[in-house]
């Protein structure tokens, strides 16, 4: 078991420094949901203010 | 040499964790999706496992059961082996004790021939990168009070 010899010799492309954790993305959903929504009500605004 | 980095796409990692180290290879079939599409390019894929002690032990595919890889066995003998040991020190920091979890590096395939377009065409990359869910969330709520203000 462990990493293969060959990354030991490899220089870091993510670290050295720790990672943080990152926020949960089960927003995403709700984030689309919401961008599609608003865009349909400023459709509705516009046409509103041309009538 | 010149030419491979001039085809290159960017380049992403993303860990992802199975708490309760539930990991097993599901996410396989989507994955291949997305290479069989021409999407993107499985660089390197390293399978974590931290103990309930935050214990952290680091496995090749080749070092797994097949039953726990799945269809993710199909990259074993493809992989650039990007990360090294200090990466994978760096990313251990974020996964959560009695998990397991899977890193993976890919590159996008998809931006890779308008990336050449812009160099060919004179162009150059100046800036990039990616929006936090969270600032996108703050930016629509921020949005909504000024609209509610209105």
């Amino acid at each position: 078991m462990g990493i293969a010899r060959r990354r030991m010799r490899r220089a870091a492309v993510i670290g050295p420094a720790p990672v943080a954790r990152t926020a949960a993305t089960v927003a995403t959903v709700a984030v689309v949901a919401n961008g599609v929504d608003r865009r349909m009500d400023r459709r509705d605004d516009r046409r509103d203010r041309g009538r | 040499m010149t030419d491979t980095i001039d085809e290159l796409g960017p380049v992403d990692w993303i860990v992802v964790e199975f708490p309760g180290s539930k990991f097993n290879g599901e996410i396989a079939p989507v994955l291949q999706d997305l290479v069989q599409r021409g999407t993107i390019r499985v660089l390197d894929l390293l399978i974590l496992k931290k103990d309930e002690d935050g214990g952290l032990e680091a496995f090749e595919l080749s070092d797994l059961d097949p039953s726990e890889l799945g269809e993710l066995r199909h990259y074993e003998n493809k992989l650039a082996m990007l990360l090294s040991e200090d990466d994978v020190t760096a990313v251990a920091a974020a996964i959560e004790p009695d998990s397991s979890a899977a890193v993976l590096v890919w590159e996008n395939l998809w931006a890779a021939p308008f990336a050449t377009a812009v160099r060919h065409s004179g162009g150059q990359l100046v800036a990039s990168g990616r929006i936090p869910i969270q600032a996108i969330l703050a930016a629509l709520e921020a949005d909504d009070d000024d609209e509610g203000d209105e």
